[in-house]
């Protein structure tokens, strides 16, 4: 679970084409002001570290960065914030290092892989990519290595770029950069979705081209495949969020603290431009709807990965409603059948084939009607039931 | 309307036998038509229609009943949380008033156990008797909290009106009559017959879809309806207790329903809950979306949004009340904007 805190909200210095914060923007709700003390106040009472977030938190003013970070190292021993790195220096870099910050940075490839998040105009979005790049060198120079977020769209991951973008995750591997978040563009509108996103197929190929050199360089940790292959064995804990039946009205994972210390959900889910406010109490309505509603309906009814995949992140429901499944059923389907096949040629029975897989969705449907969130690695037995 | 709807589909939470005690629970505020009458079988009271246009497609489960509620921000919440809490209170105490004031002869309530003692002496100052009626038995299901109705849990079902009443009351509770419920609880015939046909006739068990089709010819396409009228018609918050009459009308602008609501306005003037009246009439004015898909509808307005169970529909289905305005200014002089 994560604190993410959004002093500027969803305010940032460059427009990727496909930010899925964008109808907050359009809807004018993004806000500037913040007050430290609130912020600081709804994270104690969360009692848990926080990562900065935006949009983008680097353009917080350096003092008060450094307040933010002073007071979690205090009272975390780290912190963590997420950026596209565009803004970092050696300023930010000296606050990395005295207060224990871990950088996440945003990023699709280089040059003009990364063209989609884009800034102004071509030259000063490839400026922007540049020295996002330079502080990924610098930062992993100086014993701060980032992870990374990749998303993979037509830009970077398209059958003609594909090799350029594999060729340079392998030279970030040479860097000492370790872990790679891989996301599928979650797609705001039609327009998006035409221009950026990459066809079922190109998705599937993409992934399985970075399945492959996850398997040629086990050092990188793509945690989309740990996930995927921990959850067909059964094994739910610490597996990422679009894996664990998130509920769209409380977002367990994200507990969003914007500038004035309300508390918001993941921004995945805000597809009317309204930051709402945490429901009173979690629900699992969705996962018993997918269960029973066909899956030429927009359910996952029959589906042999349902209990490892639930229909996946609500926030890239079909038609942007969050009571559909996946609009990438087709794709994680593919890859849950790899990582199947990988699995019984180990010599084990992956979940999803488990001749006890019904009883297993009857009882997860069960408790999640009566409102209770299911542990797959507890229902299966593979870890003790809590007493 | 329990052997209908088992012949059927099945039951989510039941165990494929689908037999009756297994049968989920069913929430009383959610999706009751006409109050305690949804818990009646209804007698058909002669040829109805029934709409000319193609019926979407129902899929064959039940979700567990469920509520839940997100408001769009701490300042909404602020705002407007004692408010609704207010006019869900009020509209409450309007149910037994109404039957004081002799514009009804009876009126059914949830009341907490604890508060029944009080309640009862209370109705009995009024000269009303009152009388606990048994309800169905809940089956396992979600509690979810609701912010103006209290759960079943703790509560008691009660009928209140004149003592020589009652036993007839009982009587035709228990024996599913409903042309004489219908009377006692005052709920206008055109809004008893559209119940008949769309719970027991076409099986629906939240009539929403099949009380927009009834109230208007405009549709943007087949699965949207926006509709518009008097704000004392809108059904579309009474899951939270946000009502203006004690039934369901049968489309929004019933005439038969803007009386009873009228009727319930100045009760509710004279019995000092004038304030929360005026509130209700502002908010049912606003405009607010009802969209139904896979069971699960989700009804979203300018201070909030939230979830409760529908009928499974293969299709996303959409109400939309336009309403008059929307104003986040509230009468207190509180700023709200959002």
């Amino acid at each position: 679970m994560s604190i993410e805190v959004r002093p500027l909200n969803v305010a940032c210095n460059i427009q990727c084409m496909y930010c899925y914060q964008q109808p907050l923007r359009d809807a004018g709700k993004s806000y500037r002001s913040y007050d430290l003390q609130k912020m600081k106040d709804a994270i104690t009472l969360e009692g848990r570290p926080f990562v900065l977030f935006g949009g983008e938190p680097l353009l917080l003013p350096l003092k008060d960065l450094e307040d933010l970070w002073s007071w979690g190292f205090d009272r975390f021993g780290s912190n963590s914030v997420q950026t596209n790195g565009t803004l970092i220096n050696s300023e930010h870099i000296r606050l990395f290092h005295k207060y224990r910050v871990h950088v996440g940075i945003s990023v699709d490839g280089p040059d003009e892989l990364n063209d989609a998040r884009w800034h102004v105009n071509l030259a000063k979005t490839r400026e922007s990519t540049r020295q996002t790049h330079a502080a990924i060198d610098r930062l992993c120079a100086e014993g701060l290595t980032p992870s990374l977020i990749v998303t993979l769209h037509r830009v970077n991951a398209s059958a003609e770029k594909l090799p350029m973008l594999v060729d340079w995750m392998r030279s970030l591997v040479r860097l000492g950069i370790r872990v790679i978040r891989l996301h599928l563009l979650e797609s705001e509108g039609a327009a998006i979705k035409e221009e950026f996103g990459l066809s079922v197929h190109e998705n599937i190929q993409a992934l399985t081209a970075m399945l492959q050199l996850s398997r040629e360089v086990p050092e990188l940790n793509f945690d989309l495949f740990t996930d995927m292959r921990k959850l067909l064995r059964s094994d739910d804990r610490r597996v990422g969020c679009i894996w664990a039946a998130c509920d769209p009205y409380t977002t367990r994972a994200v507990r969003g603290i914007e500038g004035q210390g309300q508390r918001s959900n993941c921004g995945r889910t805000n597809k009317d431009g309204v930051d709402f406010v945490k429901a009173a109490a979690e629900g699992f309505e969705r996962y018993v709807a997918l269960y029973h509603t066909p899956q030429d309906a927009g359910g996952c009814s029959g589906c042999r990965f349902f209990l490892i995949c639930k229909g996946q992140c609500p926030g890239t429901a079909i038609s942007g409603d969050w009571r559909n499944r996946t609009e990438h059923c087709e794709i994680w389907m593919s890859l849950l059948a790899t990582l199947e096949e990988e699995i019984q040629a180990a010599g084990d029975t992956p979940l999803s084939l488990d001749p006890l897989r019904p009883e297993f969705e009857a009882m997860a449907i069960e408790q999640w009607s009566r409102g209770k969130a299911v542990s797959l690695a507890r229902l299966t037995g593979m870890v003790p039931a809590a007493k | 309307m329990q052997r209908q709807w088992y012949s059927a589909c099945s039951t989510i939470g039941a165990d494929r036998t689908d037999t009756p005690t297994q049968r989920v629970h069913t929430s009383a505020s959610s999706e009751t038509l006409l109050g305690p009458l949804a818990r009646v079988r209804l007698r058909k009271q002669g040829p109805l229609v029934a709409s000319a246009l193609p019926s979407p497609q129902r899929l064959p489960f039940t979700m567990p009943a469920f509520l839940r509620v997100a408001w769009s921000s701490d300042r909404a919440h602020l705002a407007w949380s004692g408010p609704l809490r207010r006019i869900a209170r009020a509209m409450q105490k309007l149910e037994w008033m109404s039957v004081a004031y002799g514009v009804r002869r009876a009126a059914v309530v949830r009341v907490g156990t604890a508060e029944y003692g009080d309640s009862h002496r209370l109705w009995s100052s009024r000269g009303l008797a009152s009388v606990v009626l048994r309800e169905r038995e809940s089956a396992v299901g979600p509690r979810y909290r609701d912010p103006s109705a209290s759960s079943r849990a703790g509560t008691m079902l009660i009928a209140v009106g004149r003592a020589i009443d009652l036993s007839e009351l009982e009587r035709a509770w228990y024996a599913d009559d409903v042309d004489t419920l219908g009377d006692f609880f005052g709920y206008p015939r055109c809004c008893v017959e559209a119940f008949d046909l769309t719970s027991e006739g076409e099986g629906w068990i939240d009539p929403t879809w099949r009380i927009a089709v009834n109230s208007t010819h405009a549709r943007d396409s087949s699965n949207v309806i926006e509709i518009n009228g008097s704000p004392v018609t809108n059904s579309l918050w009474r899951w939270i207790g946000v009502r203006a009459t004690p039934h369901v009308p049968c489309r929004f602008g019933c005439a038969a329903s803007i009386e009873v609501a009228s009727r319930f306005i100045e009760i509710g003037e004279c019995a000092g809950c004038g304030e929360e009246l005026e509130w209700l009439q502002d908010v049912l004015s606003w405009p607010v979306e009802w969209s139904a898909l896979h069971g699960i509808a989700e009804i979203k307005t300018p201070i909030l949004r939230f979830i409760t169970r529908t009928d499974a529909t293969a299709e996303k289905l959409v109400v939309r009340w336009k309403g008059q305005r929307y104003s986040a200014r509230r009468g207190t002089g509180r700023d709200v904007s959002l």
